[in-house]
């Protein structure tokens, strides 16, 4: 699954540590998620778009959609 | 298992450290007293106690299992449930494998060498898991 976090995070000078604790998981996980070696949970997707005030959809993305 | 971030406990770790701080003093209380009763041949009717140990190891099997369910994020839940599980099936294999080699000659299996395996095949297994989400 593809997404934007990492270009949502720089945009607004977090670090992978910052978004960590406004998401409260661990920046590892930050990190996985950004390079798209994890694909969080729908919950976590939820609470990722909503930080950003954007839907889900405009976040991530299905591979081959 | 991570114990801080910076100088401030996490709410979890503190119930965490304290339940398996109290979980520890009872059980190393319990392996004394049942050591104690062992050794003294008069109480051995007194055998039930010689199982005390076994209420302490349960209260921190719950405690390890509500830290993993309560303290952790999705991921390291994910690396922790990938490596007990390769743990598990390798510790498995490895003993029902060594009971051929024992049948060829190998010295007799200890029930502690289990113990081991499954920390050391634990360790190995967090290990590979956390690389693939490195």
């Amino acid at each position: 699954m593809k997404n934007r976090l990492r270009e949502l995070r720089t945009a607004r000078n977090w670090s992978q540590s910052d978004l960590a604790d406004k998401l409260d998981v661990s920046r590892q996980t930050v990190n996985a998620i950004e390079t798209e070696k994890y694909d969080p949970s729908l919950p976590l997707a939820f609470k990722v778009a909503r930080l950003f005030k954007m839907s889900i959809e405009e976040v991530f993305e299905m591979d081959g959609k | 298992m991570m114990l801080y971030t910076g100088c401030i406990m996490k709410p979890h770790l503190k119930k965490y450290f304290v339940r398996m701080t109290a979980g520890f003093i009872v059980y190393v209380a319990g392996v004394c007293a049942a050591h104690y009763f062992h050794t003294k041949q008069s109480l051995h009717e007194y055998w039930p106690i010689f199982l005390f140990p076994i209420i302490p190891i349960i209260y921190i099997v719950a405690a390890i299992i509500s830290f993993v369910s309560e303290g952790l994020d999705e991921l390291q839940k994910k690396v922790v449930i990938e490596a007990a599980a390769f743990s598990g099936i390798a510790t498995g294999f490895t003993c029902i494998s060594y009971l051929f080699v024992q049948n060829a000659g190998a010295p007799a299996f200890h029930a502690e060498w289990g113990f081991y395996m499954m920390w050391i095949y634990y360790g190995i297994g967090t290990f590979i898991s956390a690389r693939r989400y490195k």
